[in-house]
């Protein structure tokens, strides 16, 4: 990933990616979508879905939804066979 | 509600055509298949590699499918939900065929029902924690867990609850704007 062009600086701005001046708001809009999937899911409405579509194309939404579910699912089991581990 | 458009037929791969074919008698499922055709060569392989994790394995497909309802459920996956017809939302007509009704209906109010059986109520109770507070997993739970499964069974059901819940989650985003088209 890191080869393809991802950098530390834009890694370290995940967490506060909404105010970060280093990720741009392609970025940000796909960040936005990952985090309501995954924990505010209802909260998709038509003014998000305009807004993913100014920066998307069908194609790379769909896309996108597939990634963030398949992270969704495994990494919150992963989270928990992880914690089980160390527990 | 807005919604993406679904792929036209002349452009479905062969595998992605005989998917939506399986769903025929149900064309705002068909038609949701073919949005996510937009991406077809990802979305196809990890269809079928859910699907055959439901058919597959040691644990008994009845029981996967009840897990399978009860993510769909607490996703608010469509507006089948709604309506509390959850037959509606099997994922398949011949996955699970001795399912009954009974269990079916007893999926929301799993913990106080009297037809399903502790191994199912235990099944149920891990889905609905990975999906909604996976913090809560703790070693008390585990302990339950494995008085009625030996770990390979806990591991093929961690599988099917994290993909379901990740998948019904995608399903319960875009279905409903599915069923806003007009699919007829």
């Amino acid at each position: 990933m890191v080869d393809k062009g991802l950098n530390e600086e834009k890694i370290a701005e995940i967490e506060n990616y909404e105010v970060s001046d280093k990720l741009t708001r392609r970025e940000k809009l796909g960040l936005k979508f990952a985090e309501k999937m995954g924990i505010e899911h209802r909260a998709i409405d038509d003014k998000f879905f305009s807004l993913l579509r100014e920066e998307f194309t069908e194609p790379e939404i769909v896309e996108l939804s597939i990634v963030i579910s398949v992270c969704i699912g495994w990494g919150r089991l992963l989270s928990v066979l992880r914690s089980e581990e160390t527990s | 509600m807005s919604s993406l458009t679904p792929v036209e037929d002349a452009f479905l791969s062969t595998r992605m055509k005989a998917l939506v074919a399986e769903f025929e008698f149900d064309p705002e499922y068909a038609n949701g298949l073919k949005i996510f055709a937009h991406k077809q060569e990802v979305f196809e392989p990890i269809w079928s590699a859910y699907r055959s994790m439901l058919e597959n394995g040691k644990l008994d497909r009845d029981l996967k499918e009840l897990v399978r309802l009860k993510i769909a459920q607490n996703n608010d996956c469509s507006p089948y939900v709604e309506k509390q017809n959850l037959r509606r939302l099997r994922f398949a007509p011949e996955i699970a065929a001795s399912l009954s009704e009974e269990k079916i209906a007893a999926v929301g109010a799993f913990e106080v029902s009297e037809v399903l059986t502790k191994r199912e109520k235990l099944a149920l109770k891990f889905a609905e924690k990975l999906g909604i507070e996976p913090e809560s997993l703790d070693d008390e739970f585990f302990e339950d867990l494995r008085s009625e499964f030996p770990d390979e069974e806990i591991v093929e059901l961690a599988h099917v609850a994290a993909v379901g819940i990740g998948f019904e989650r995608f399903l319960a985003v875009w279905q409903p704007r599915v069923c806003a088209l007009d699919t007829r």
